[in-house]
């Protein structure tokens, strides 16, 4: 339903402190799925460089989404290679954060689907997204969108 | 009574008097059968062999239960105790004489028959399925001083689960009588719910019931700014996200009023400018609520003062900061915003007409059936809400919620208004004539101490 009003982009210089926030909601956000996700005190600092990172480097693929004149969502997505596969690049999702006041409204599908586009243009197959497993939010949205599950990543202290 | 610490030594006279009453009567209710016992032989029709034929015919059909047995007429009064009046979590055993009390007021005031039901199922689900284990023995549940958020949680499912009314009146009756005070108080002072702008201080049980009662009625809810110990619920507020994990309904609340238009991380002081209402359902004062933040609200200010026992701020302060209607949870001040005008008399709708639920419909219907109650008697600052004694309020509120009931398609039986009135009158006024007959008789003994009346 918001489709009209919201542009999905790359970001640019302009865009560095209000996707560090989100970058820091993300990860605030995550921190409550799992413990071993816990973040440092000094966690917005580094979302702050973090999003000067992604911004100047083409390496790190993200898109954000833009309503009203201010920044509502992000993606961001990296490539996995595995030569061995005939399928050798996957792109995984490894952000993505939408602003609970605009959540429900398709903004999230929006991203995903822009990154679909460009993946598809580079011959990449299949996208795939990680997060902590108890995260039945994260979980709910990726099986409406079709995703099924895929690896598994157990985790113990040492 | 306008001295702090005479309100305050009052309060400690009633601890001591009803312990010692506590004991001499050991305890509230018992039970009394009501079918005649004329010789032993009577046990043939009322047990076997007699009953196994009831039994057979309740089998094949399980809604003969209603009919059949007290069923329809008998309420649990369910706790695990986590939360109890301004106690907090002092368990099952600690909550019983609030649920025994409960019980006395539900059948006094609505001839409705409770048991109080304490117990050790705090996990949430083991909770949800206590109550689906046990409903086969009642007409309705009444859920009551259970932690939040939690209880929210146990109400939604509970109410989807089962097919009899349940009710939580921390939450739905505090709803429920604010509402109807609130109703007449900005009648009173000539403005209306669209458009005037409310302040909830505090978004436990009672304000999150209140909350969502309130949107049915009131389409700006940016007008609306929910005010918690953390600050103003505001979508930008710091950890907006975990708090979509530990208190959805919070989080709701924070997204749909988006903070009343206020900044986020806005001062306390900000949340009361401009504000028509306050209804704080938060810590006991005195102080909680400041004079000078009282002072910013709007002319003609309404002032609800719900904690218990000590209300947020005393009414003579909040009149001082040029409040002009003031409501608190006590009796000894006007205005008392009081469950007991609500939920005997819901129930005993809803278990005239054998209902299946109890919906927010039916609650607002209860709201403004006892506004206009008291709107009919003359409203003026000092008056916004009946009285409990006013005891004709009881059977009409049952009536209004029977009505709707009907209407909604969520009653086993069908009774017009008047039919419901006569009946509630009836069921209420015998209640109160045998309580009557045993006291005249004896049967209740003389309390060994008392209180001035």
């Amino acid at each position: 339903m918001y489709d009209e009003g919201v542009v999905i982009r790359k970001p640019n210089k302009n865009d560095i402190s209000a996707l560090a926030e989100l970058i820091y909601r993300f990860y605030a956000f995550n921190e409550e799925f799992d413990s071993s996700w816990a973040i440092k005190p000094n966690a917005k600092d580094i979302a702050m460089s973090l999003a000067e990172k992604y911004i100047e480097n083409q390496r790190y693929n993200m898109f954000i989404a833009v309503y009203e004149n201010s920044i509502v969502g992000y993606i961001r997505s990296e490539i996995e290679e595995n030569s061995m596969l005939i399928n050798n690049q996957v792109e995984i999702i490894k952000e993505l954060y939408v602003k609970p006041q605009i959540r429900r409204a398709g903004i999230a599908s929006l991203l995903i689907q822009k990154l679909n586009e460009e993946i598809l243009k580079k011959g990449i197959k299949y996208i795939a997204v990680e997060f902590p497993v108890q995260n039945w939010i994260a979980l709910d949205l990726y099986k409406k969108l079709g995703f099924r599950p895929y690896s598994a990543i157990y985790i113990k202290e040492v | 009574m306008e001295n702090l610490s005479e309100a305050e030594s009052a309060t400690i006279e009633w601890y001591k008097l009803s312990v010692e009453l506590h004991k001499y009567y050991s305890g509230k209710m018992e039970t009394i059968p009501k079918v005649p016992i004329r010789r032993l032989k009577d046990f043939a029709i009322w047990y076997t062999p007699g009953v196994a034929e009831a039994s057979r015919l309740i089998s094949k059909n399980t809604d003969l239960a209603f009919d059949l047995t007290s069923r329809w007429n008998t309420i649990a009064i369910v706790s695990d105790g986590t939360r109890v009046l301004g106690l907090g979590n002092i368990g099952p055993e600690g909550a019983y004489p609030v649920m025994e009390g409960k019980a006395l007021i539900f059948k006094y005031l609505g001839g409705v028959d409770a048991i109080a039901l304490v117990h050790r199922a705090k996990d949430p689900n083991r909770f949800l399925q206590l109550l689906e284990d046990i409903e086969p023995s009642f007409g309705g549940i009444n859920l009551e001083d259970i932690e939040s958020p939690k209880c929210f949680y146990i109400l939604d499912e509970a109410r989807k689960k089962l097919k009899i009314p349940v009710w939580h009146d921390d939450q739905q009756g505090t709803a429920t009588i604010i509402l109807a005070a609130l109703i007449n108080a900005l009648k009173t002072v000539n403005k209306s719910i669209k458009g005037s702008r409310i302040l909830i201080m505090g978004a436990g049980a009672a304000n999150t019931a209140f909350y969502r009662l309130l949107k049915n009625v009131k389409p700006d809810l940016e007008n609306i700014v929910v005010l918690e110990k953390k600050g103003i619920l505001h979508p930008e507020m710091p950890d907006i996200d975990k708090l979509m994990i530990s208190n959805r309904y919070q989080y709701q609340m924070a997204i749909e009023t988006k903070g009343g238009g206020l900044q986020p991380n806005s001062p306390i002081e900000k949340a009361f400018e401009n504000a028509d209402v306050v209804i704080a359902a938060s810590s006991p004062g005195p102080g909680t609520i400041k004079k000078e933040w009282i002072s910013k609200m709007n002319k003609d200010a309404i002032v609800f003062a719900l904690a218990n026992p000590i209300p947020e701020i005393w009414p003579w302060e909040a009149k001082e900061a040029n409040a002009k209607i003031v409501a608190t949870g006590r009796s000894d001040f006007p205005n008392q915003v009081n469950n007991s005008l609500v939920f005997p008399a819901i129930f005993r709708g809803v278990l005239d007409v054998r209902a299946k639920t109890i919906t927010d419909e039916m609650a607002i219907a209860a709201a403004y059936e006892i506004a206009k109650f008291a709107e009919e008697k003359g409203l003026n600052e000092n008056y916004i809400v009946p009285t409990m004694e006013e005891w004709e309020i009881y059977p009409r509120v049952a009536a209004a919620v029977a009505i709707k009931a009907i209407e909604q398609g969520h009653a086993r039986k069908a009774i017009t208004y008047k039919e419901e009135l006569d009946r509630a009158r009836k069921i209420i006024s015998q209640t109160r004539e045998k309580i009557s007959l045993l006291w005249d008789r004896g049967y209740i003994p003389q309390p060994i101490k008392d209180y001035k009346v």
